[in-house]
């Protein structure tokens, strides 16, 4: 399946590869099907691209790796939902926000992704009674001050 | 929308499955208690909306052009491991 995509330009869509959300993620319901690609020049950020909507795309990053403590507990009808027999066969991804104002690297981890590796069936979870919000500035948690970063980032994006 | 007047203890159900009672109405906090199939989520609505939020905004940010988070990453964890090893 082929697929035009702003970021890759044409590219072509095993359908083994496409990661179903049969509730979509929250707030585009309506798209169902995505494919995660990998980044060479953004390592390790990724892209949920939808295969329905060439236009929509999230950045997405493994949580646990500027957060290693990062935990949550995945009630047993998800895990049923998506068809996963145990946590450990759950692949997790926080989507990442490039704050408009700031151009701060925020992830959500109120929000995670969590992707059945067996089923390739994923679903958005909200997480209740957490210590997560939906913006956690991603530098400033790996413990790093970075003197007037992400400025290179924040260049690329184009004023409205 | 549907509105409906509840005293306290008294239900409405919604479908099949899932009933909402009013366990207690103090001043001007009402708590609920909701029965619902496990599968059905049920959220704060303030909670869902700003995940609902973050979700429009991080797909909105027009990133096609950003080309330099990996090196931004590599500075970062190269700074991480320099403090880790002084």
């Amino acid at each position: 399946m082929k697929l035009q995509t702003p970021r890759f330009g044409e590219i072509d869509v095993d359908q083994a590869q496409i990661i179903s959300f049969p509730s979509g993620v929250i707030g585009f319901p309506q798209v169902r099907q995505y494919v995660l690609l990998e980044d060479d020049k953004n390592a390790p950020f990724q892209w949920l691209q939808a295969v329905e909507d060439a236009n929509l795309r999230f950045l997405v990053i493994n949580p646990f790796l500027f957060r290693k403590d990062y935990e949550f507990e995945i009630p047993d009808p998800i895990l049923e939902q998506i068809g996963a027999e145990k946590p450990e066969d759950v692949a997790v991804l926080a989507i990442v926000t490039i704050q408009p104002d700031t151009h701060r690297l925020t992830a959500n981890l109120q929000g995670p992704v969590v992707v059945a590796g067996n089923t390739r069936i994923a679903k958005q979870l909200v997480l209740v009674s957490t210590p997560y919000h939906t913006r956690h500035d991603i530098l400033e948690e790996m413990g790093v001050k970075m003197e007037a970063e992400p400025v290179s980032a924040g260049a690329a994006i184009e004023k409205p | 929308m549907l509105v409906l007047t509840r005293k306290s203890g008294e239900s409405i159900r919604i479908g099949d499955e899932i009933t909402v009672t009013v366990m207690e109405i103090r001043g001007k906090q009402v708590r609920l208690g909701i029965e619902a199939p496990a599968e059905t989520t049920v959220h704060r609505e303030e909670v869902y909306r700003r995940v609902q939020e973050e979700n429009r905004l991080a797909a909105t940010a027009p990133l096609r052009d950003i080309d330099s988070l990996g090196e931004i990453w590599r500075k970062v964890e190269r700074k991480k491991n320099g403090r880790k090893g002084s």
